[in-house]
Parts: C-alpha cells; structure tokens; sequence
C-alpha cells in the first residue's frame, strides 16, 4: 500500500530549475530505476521523494497521503545515498543499529534485525569494524544493510553501484535483484546511469533529461519503442545510428531517400512528414552486410574485435556483427538492415509508428 | 583559591547545561505545540521547521548580541556623550578630536604601520614557505618562525626590549643589538626612546611575530598549486625564479589577499606591544593606545575615549565589508 | 649539493637563526646567575666572564695580635673565582696587583691571589665595612635561582594559577555555544541565514575596543564587577564569531549526506548533533580550542579591564608586565618571569602544532 504519486512536481535552486513537470506514478512493490546523464536531477528527485529538499511545486503523496511538509522521519523512507554517507565514526553494528536505537527499539530485537541484515548481506565479519576498514563492495552493503533493518516501506537507491568495479558491480546487481525478489511488498526506486543496471533491474524505466522526464515504460518498450531521440540513442549500447534522410512521401507508405538509395517502408508516418528532413535510426546489432545498396556504405575505418562480436565503424556509422570480423578492414562495405527495425525521428521525436510489440 | 575554583566549576557547568537544557527543552516545546503527526502534521512541521534553527542560534547570538553588537552601539552613543556619558554633546567629541594632534601622531603611526608591517610579514612569510618547502629540516625549520605565535605580546615586549637594551658606557652591552653596534665600532643607543627609530624597532618584533603565521598559511597554498602547472612550465624551460613569479604567486594570490588582510586588521588593533614596551611615548602612539589611554588613564573621558574608537572602528569597516562579501559568495556558491 | 641548494639552506639557516635567537637569549638569560647577567652579554655565558664587583671586608677569625698592631684575616674570593686586579676605588678598581699591598684609612691591606688578605690595624676591632673592588675571573653559572624568586617572592606562582583560571572555562565555554549554532548554520535552511553568517564574519574583526566601556558599566550594575566571572563570560563573547565560523566551516566539509542520512533515520537535531556532528567535528573543535587558549592566555587587554589588579586576580600577562615596570633593569627575573609566562603555551603549541595548523586553514583569522 504504499504507492508513490508524483503530481507536476517541480523544483529549483535559487533560480535554476532542476526539474520540471514530473508526472510519474510508482505502484506499491515495483522495482523502477531511473536513468538519466549526469546532472540531469536524479539524485534531486530522490531527495525531492525523501523530504530533504523541499518541494518547490506539485503535490507528492506517498501511500495515498500528501507528504510535501510531512518530515522526513515520517515518510517511511530508507534512502541509500551515492556516497553511502555512513557513520564514518561508528562501526558496522552501530550503523545499523542507529535508526532503530533513534526509533527506540529494544536492545534484543535491534539485535536480531542487525544479524538478519548481516546474514543477508554476508556482513557477519565485519560487524566491529569502522568503515574506513571496509572495502567499497562492503561498504554499500552496509548502506543497505542500514536501510532494510528499519524494514521502510520505500527503499531509494541513489547509484549504489557506481562507485564498483565492473565484477563487483555486477555481483551487486544480482545481489539487489535477490534482495527485491525477498522484499517484494517494499516499493524501491533505483537511480542509475548504468543501462545494464537499469535493463536487468527494472519493473519499469524513466528516462530523465534536463529535468523532464524523456519517457517511461517497461525496459523492452524503452529499447524497442524509443519516443525521442534521446531515449533511442541512450538505451542501447554501442548507441543507436542516426543516418540523415529526406522523406519523399508519407503517410501510409514512407518513401525515403537516403545517400545511398531510396527506400520504402510499410509503416505510416504523418502525411505532412514529406519533404522533412528526418534521422533513420538503426541499432549497431540491427545492421549486416548486404549484396544490395543498403542503408549506409562505406569504408571501414576501424574494426574492435570483442570476441564474440566486433564493432565495425565506417563514417560514423557502427554495426555490431557476430564473430571475429577483422578481415573487413579497410574494405567497403553495404549495410543493411530488417525495416520492422528501423525508426524515424523528426525534431528528436519518433515518427514512425512501431511495430506491435511481440 | 578553592572557592574560585569551585566558581570556574559552577559557572562552566550551569553555563554548559543552560544551553544544553535550552535548546533541548525549546525543541521538545516545539514538538508539543506543532506535533508532526495527525491532519495537521504538514502544516505542523513546516512552522516547528521555521523556529527550529533560531534555538541552534539563540544562546550564540544572546552572547554576540550582548558582548559585541550592543558594546560597539553603545559606544557609538558614548561618543555623542560627555566624559562621563550623562550629558549629550553632540558632534563635540568629533570636533575636538579633528583638532587633536594626538590622534593625528596616532593616525600616522598607524598609516606607517599598515605600509610596512603586513608587506614585509606576508613578503618574509612568503620567501620563509618557498625556501622551507621539500627542505628535509623545513618541518623544523617552520616549527622554529611559527613559535612566536604562542608567545603573547607581553612575552615577546619582553623578549625585545633586551634585545634593544641600553646600558651607558663604560659598563658592557647587555643588549643584542647595542652589542653588536659596539662591536662595529659604533656608539650604543637608546633605540626605544629615538623617534621613528623606535617604531622601526616596534614593528620588528610584530613581524617577528606575525610571519610564521603567514608562512603556515601560504606554504598551504603552494603546496596546493597543482603540480602539473609546475611541470609544464620545467618542460617551457622556465626557470625557478620564472615559475615562482609567473606561475605559484598568480595562483595563491588570494591567500596572499586574505594573509594581507588578516594582518592588517591585526595592525590596526595593535595594543600591547606599543602599551608595554613604549607606553605611546617618544613618539610611538597608535590608535588602540590611545583609545585604551582616553578610556582608563589619568583622568578617563569615555566620550573622547569613544571617539578615537570610532576612527578604529572606521579603518576596519572597509576591511570587514571585503570579509563580509567573500562570505556571502561563498554562502551562495 | 648544487650551489643554490646549498645558498637555500643557509638561507633558512639563517632565518631560524634569527627567529631562535631572541628567545634562546632571553632563556640563557634567566638561567644565568643574577649576578653575571650585566656582567656580561648573554651569549658570553658560558665562557668565565671577567667581572668587577665590590667586596666588603668582614674577618672570619678573631684578630691576632702582632706587636702593637693587630692583624685582621679573611677571605675574598668564592670558590672558582680568580683575581685578576684589585683597587679601592670606584673609579681605579683595577689598581693593584695580587699581592700588592696599600695603605687605607683602616690599616695596610694585602690581597693575596688566592683571595686571603691580610689588614694590618691599630685597633683589635676591624673598621667595619672597607669596601674592596675586585676585578675576577668568574666561571659561567647557572641557576634556578632567577625562576624560584618570579614564582615565589614576585608572585607569578599566583598569577599562573590565575590564568589558568581565566583561560579554561573561557576555552571551554564558546565551544558547546558555538557548536549549536554552527549546526543551524550549516545544516538547517532558513531566511535570514546568510545574513547571520556575513554577521558573523563581521564580528570576526570588530576591535575589542569599541566594547570594553559599555561591558565594563553593565558588569558593574549587574553587580558582577571585576572578577573571574566577567572575565569569562567576556571571553566567551568575544571568542564566539571564531568559534561559529570555525566550526561551521569544518561542519560544512563534512559530507552533507551524513546527517540527511541520520534525519532518514528519524533522529531529532538534537540528537544529530551530539552523536553525528559533534564527534566527527571533533577536530575542529581541538582547533579552535587551541587558539581560544593561546589568546585567552596571552591576552592582556581584557584582563587589565576585567580583572582586578590585586594577586588574586591578576594573570601572568599583567603581572609581567607590571614587573616590567617594577624590575625593569634586572633582566635574571624579568626573564624567568616570561618564561613562566609562556611555558604552557609553548607547550601547548609544540604539542598541538598540527591542531593549530589545521585551524588557520579552516579560516581561523583573528586578532582580539
Ligand atoms: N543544492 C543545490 N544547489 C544548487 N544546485 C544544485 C543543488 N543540488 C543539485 N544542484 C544542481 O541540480 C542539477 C541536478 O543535480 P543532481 O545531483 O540531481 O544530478 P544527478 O542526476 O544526480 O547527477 P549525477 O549522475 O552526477 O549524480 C545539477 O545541475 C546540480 O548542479
Ligand atoms: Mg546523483
């Protein structure tokens, strides 16, 4: 019962606006993680949630109750913070034990609820040690640890995992998904600029940019039904190829001419797209090499063989194809790709309507 | 003894637990009247949350509000009053201080001060961090120019004074400096009673004191100048003497503003050195002595006394603004 | 070692010299036997030292008849002490050779090398107090001599107890007051606090002079006159802007998201500050505690004004300086005096140099 409702919620810093219009919905028990570049307000949003900044306008309410001046200690919220912020002065035990010694619990169930969290997190080493005797994957664990002992009905998660390196992080991910699948009642926000992250993690997605909301949605929708260019070009790595074109026709049928030849799409785009300027977009893993004109051509400037695929980059396009493809080094090539994969972009917004998703 | 003692006990105590006992009951207070819970909890804690910080501040500012702001008014009052303060005169302590030459042996003095004093520390202080810096002794070597700073001005008045003192021949020179004169087949003197002499002599023991201070502060900021900035001017075949002027000097020049700055203030309050060794006379007056001098010497005249302050008091506002700006852009920022 | 290396290194040589050399002259000074101290320059103490003091004759035995006259022996000289010449008067102390022998208005005197001397009188009883000038050789001494007078007889003993008693609840005091709003500073959003902050930072140099009338009459009619207890709440005033802006400062580094952790967690301010803030600004607090103590301690201004003038009030910076004026030629005690003076300063700042480096960079700039 404790779904988070955000209404045209705005917020600034003097006069900086950081965020704009946030309409967003979080349904009790979901997992959503948002992602966004640098700055673009995640970690304000998450405050913005917690009650350490103040709303500066639009309506928060948490579990079906207005919470835009309620205290933080009421909201029932465990936030785990970029930096962990633990106690640097106490150790593991008294870090975890804080909020619910604040909360006036008694010494043996602060006990028990410290060792769960312990055994749950494989902590029980280090109970006695200072965090500055922790190695980083353990530290954020103790910053979860401190936030699922007060068992909140919210969990934040501001970027856990981005102070890990890249084994650990992963071990961590698996390590939240466990922690979701044991907590499924607990609604939890997750903020992330690791796509991988985001992908395995989420119930659902949202894109952030300069403090608007670029889209939400499922994270399949995200990559395979990108509205903007933006989101398209975010998710999805290596990022998705925007090849220029012109639109000849439109509407039922889109005709469009690109440097390499015309092409003719089955999908319906808005009649008065014709004449536009537009950006075909293609994903790297999208692309092989045809006999035909193809979308793009060109010679291969460079080839990164990653083992089990190579990343071929020819004027500024990328294709990702399968295997050890060294042999098309300086070579030219035609590239092609399945049309049911192909978007449009006009001004940055998609065009061209999607295939049913499958 | 044992009662003063059993004083410092009690008033640092009750001190201590009426402030502890006052921000803890004033907030429990808070929570009773706007609880942050039921129908009105928003609302509740939003008007707790306004007051809230005012009880953090109350017992400070109940001591700055009595001990500074209210002295320094009141002050500005008494300089529109009588010696006494009972009858109201108006403009005529300024007036009589307009034409005082005391005041203005004072103010020369206290010009000549600021010219020399802060200069030569932050330069000394300056030249001791660049030579000390990488120095395997330079640890000691800082520790030895920092000392004078535990030292009180009293300490160091004495110190000094046997360093400038005089005997009259034929008996031997006790005093540093009129030994070595002597030595170099010069005539002993009386440094401290020799105008302008002595305020040279005066000024010297408050750079000797004030130049490890400077020295601490700008070799922090030497260290931090990025040492690529260095290397890239080694690599541009600068020399030391190039790399110093044009590249770590621009860098810490606002540590060298505020090393300025903070010993200027210190100047222009200076009281102790000029009350002890010299007591203002032959020509040693500045500002502070003769505030102290109107205020408690001889025959006390508060209204004077506050006038000369007043003219402190003006010299440091300009100083205090370009402190007050820097922190509100910080505050901002 | 390159030649400007080795032109650095004399360089600081010869600033620290020039730093350590008044100070290590005045130490020299007050651990010289009082008498040698005008004798000579300090730095010739530990060499003998040529002085020429006068001596009043008084026989160690009774007189032994010799024909119609009576002999009169004694000794002149302290251990270790050579004569070099000898004389009668002030103006020729120098006169005579060991040995030699002259006619006074008491009798025929001889001064042997070794001190003995014999006078040659009429009468059986010595005239009493012939007064003979000596010119010796005397070996350096040292003694404690000069530190048991100041802390007795001279009262510093007292005085240091008394700045003891100013300077610790003067240093304590500001620091719990400080700590609370330094924490509003820092940690709570509210109008009006950039203001108190540039209020602040204004205090920070505002002359002590400006206050001291007004503080003085409301002591007097709150009936607190001079005393301890004016002098510490003074104190405690007057250290309050360092203090705050300090402690904000080092409270401003700590990383913001601690304490919005420990608010997450429920806990009140109150409880923030003494278990969160408090220990982690721990190092700040040693800072300011320091400097509060060098000034307090080494402050003369307000104690000459808060302080009654008697010796159970007057601290060490006041009662040398009144010996400055009472003892001003005898260098032995003035001192021994300063040493005692600032012995517990230099202690404090040899012990806690890091503590007191550390603050300045934290934006301690001050002076009363
Ligand atoms: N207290 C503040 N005062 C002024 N501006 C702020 C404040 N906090 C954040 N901002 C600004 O708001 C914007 C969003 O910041 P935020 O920390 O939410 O970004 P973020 O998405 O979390 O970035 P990152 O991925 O780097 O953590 C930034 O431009 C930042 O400079
Ligand atoms: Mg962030």
């Amino acid at each position: 019962m404790t779904s988070i409702i955000l209404e045209n919620i705005a917020k600034s810093f003097g006069g900086t606006r950081v965020l704009d219009g946030i309409d967003l919905a979080v349904a009790s028990g979901e997992l959503l993680v948002i992602v966004g570049p640098s700055g673009c307000g995640k970690t304000t949003l998450l405050r913005l949630i917690a009650g350490l900044e103040p709303i500066t306008s639009g309506r928060l309410m948490i579990g079906g109750q207005v919470m835009n001046d309620i205290p933080h200690a009421r909201r029932g919220i465990a936030m785990v913070f970029q930096n962990y912020a633990l106690y640097p002065h106490m150790n593991v035990r008294e870090n975890m034990a804080f909020a619910l010694r604040v909360a006036g619990v008694g010494r043996d169930r602060i006990e028990t609820a410290v060792t769960r969290a312990a055994r749950l997190l494989d902590l029980e080493d280090c109970l006695d040690r200072f965090p500055r005797a922790l190695s980083g994957g353990q530290r954020q664990r103790v910053a979860i640890g401190r936030a699922i002992v007060r068992e909140p009905a919210v969990f934040l998660f501001d970027e856990p995992l981005s102070n890990l390196d890249a084994g650990l992080r992963g071990a961590m991910r698996l390590e939240i998904a466990r922690l979701k699948a044991r907590l499924s009642d607990r609604t939890m926000i997750h903020v992330t600029h690791d796509q991988l992250e985001a992908m395995t993690l989420a119930d659902r997605i949202v894109v952030l940019a300069g403090g608007r909301i670029a889209q939400v949605g499922r994270p399949l929708d995200l990559y395979e039904r990108p509205e903007t260019e933006f989101v398209a070009r975010f998710i999805g790595s290596p990022a998705m190829n925007l090849i220029p074109a012109t639109v000849i026709a439109a509407g039922a049928v889109t005709r469009l001419r690109l440097a390499t030849a015309e092409i003719s799409l089955a999908r319906p785009t808005p009649p008065d797209l014709a004449g536009a300027e537009v950006n075909l977009g293609v994903r790297p893993e999208h692309l092989f090499p045809s006999g035909g004109p193809g979308l793009v051509a060109g010679r291969v400037d460079v080839v990164e063989a990653l083992g089990e695929v190579s990343l071929i980059h020819l004027g500024g396009i990328t294709a990702k194809l399968a295997g050890t493809r060294q042999d098309l080094g300086g070579q030219t090539l035609r590239l092609s790709a399945d049309p049911a994969h192909l978007h449009l972009f006009h001004r940055g917004r998609s065009v061209m309507s999607h295939l049913p998703l499958g | 003894m044992p009662e003063a003692l059993t004083l410092a006990a009690a008033t640092m105590l009750s001190v201590l637990f009426t402030c502890v006992a006052w921000v803890w009951g004033a907030n429990r207070m808070l929570d009773l009247i706007w609880p942050a819970t039921g129908r009105r909890a928003g609302r509740n804690s939003a008007r707790a949350g306004l007051i809230r910080p005012w009880l953090f501040l109350g017992p400070a500012l109940v001591f700055m509000g009595l001990y500074l702001v209210w002295p320094v008014l009141r002050t500005g009052w008494l300089a529109l009053h009588d010696a006494t303060g009972a009858r109201f005169v108006g403009l005529e302590n300024l007036r009589w201080l307009a034409s005082d030459a005391r005041l203005y042996e004072a103010l020369g003095n206290s010009l000549a001060w600021l010219l020399v004093v802060p200069a030569v520390s932050t330069a000394l202080g300056l030249i001791a961090a660049v030579l000390t810096d990488g120095l395997r002794w330079g640890v000691l070597a800082r520790a030895v120019l920092f000392m004078p700073m535990a030292i009180s001005f009293v300490g160091a008045a004495v110190i000094w004074k046997f360093i400038y003192a005089f005997t009259p021949e034929p008996a031997p020179e006790i005093g540093l400096l009129n030994a070595l004169v002597t030595a170099a087949g010069g005539a002993p003197q009386a440094w401290l009673t020799r105008a302008f002499v002595n305020d040279l002599a005066l000024m010297v023991v408050v750079i000797w004191m004030q130049t490890g201070f400077a020295m601490v502060i700008l070799s922090a900021a030497l260290r931090a100048v990025p040492e690529e900035t260095l290397e890239a001017a080694r690599l541009d075949g600068a020399g030391p003497w190039t790399i110093f002027t044009r590249i770590q000097v621009p860098q810490i020049r606002g540590t060298l503003a505020v090393v300025w700055t903070a010993i200027t203030i210190m100047v222009l309050k200076l009281f102790d050195i000029v009350f002890v060794m010299t007591n203002g006379q032959w020509g040693t007056q500045v500002l502070a002595n003769l505030i102290y001098d109107w205020m408690f010497r001889g025959s006390p005249d508060a209204g004077r006394g506050a006038a000369v302050a007043l003219v402190l008091m003006a010299l440091v506002t300009p100083l205090m603004i370009w402190n007050i700006r820097a922190a509100l852009r910080e505050e901002r920022a | 070692m390159s030649a400007l290396a080795l032109l650095r290194h004399l360089a600081v040589a010869a600033l620290v010299a020039l730093w350590l050399l008044p100070t290590a002259g005045l130490l020299v000074t007050a651990l010289r036997d009082p008498g040698q101290i005008t004798g000579a320059g300090w730095w010739s103490a530990p060499f003998p030292a040529t002085v020429t003091v006068f001596r009043r004759l008084a026989p160690t035995t009774p007189a032994r008849a010799d024909g119609d006259a009576w002999l009169h022996e004694g000794q002149l000289l302290g251990p270790d002490e050579t004569l070099l010449a000898w004389g009668l008067s002030a103006r020729d102390p120098a006169a005579l050779a060991p040995g030699a022998e002259i006619a006074t208005r008491a009798g025929d005197l001889r001064v042997a090398a070794n001190g003995r001397y014999v006078l040659r009188s009429p009468q059986p009883e010595a005239a009493p107090g012939l007064r003979v000038f000596l010119r010796l050789r005397v070996p350096p001494r040292f003694t404690f001599e000069n530190f048991a007078r100041v802390i007795g007889a001279e009262g510093m003993g007292r005085a240091f107890l008394n700045s003891l008693m100013v300077t610790v609840p003067a240093t304590v005091l500001p620091i719990l007051v400080a700590g609370f709003a330094a924490y509003a500073l820092a940690f709570m959003r509210f109008a009006g606090r950039a203001l108190i902050v540039a209020g602040v930072v204004a205090l920070l140099v505002v002359p002590l002079h400006l206050t001291l009338i007004p503080l003085l009459r409301l002591h007097n009619a709150i009936g607190l006159g001079k005393g301890f207890l004016g002098v510490w709440l003074a104190h405690t005033g007057f250290g309050l802007p360092l203090a705050v802006h300090l402690l904000r400062n080092a409270m401003l580094a700590l990383p913001r998201e601690i304490v919005d952790c420990a608010r997450l967690d429920g806990a009140s301010e109150l409880r923030i500050f003494f278990r969160i803030v408090l220990p982690l600004s721990f190092p700040a607090l040693a800072a300011f505690a320091t400097f509060q103590f060098l000034w307090v301690w080494n402050d003369l201004l307000v104690a000459l004004v808060f302080l009654g003038a008697g010796p159970d009030q007057q601290v060490l910076t006041g009662a040398l300086r009144e010996m400055m004026g009472a003892r001003g030629g005898e260098w032995g005690l003035l001192a021994a005096a300063a040493f005692v003076a600032m012995a517990l300063p230099l202690a404090v700042f040899f012990g806690l140099q890091r503590s007191l480096v550390r603050g300045l960079l934290t934006g301690a700039v001050k002076g009363g």
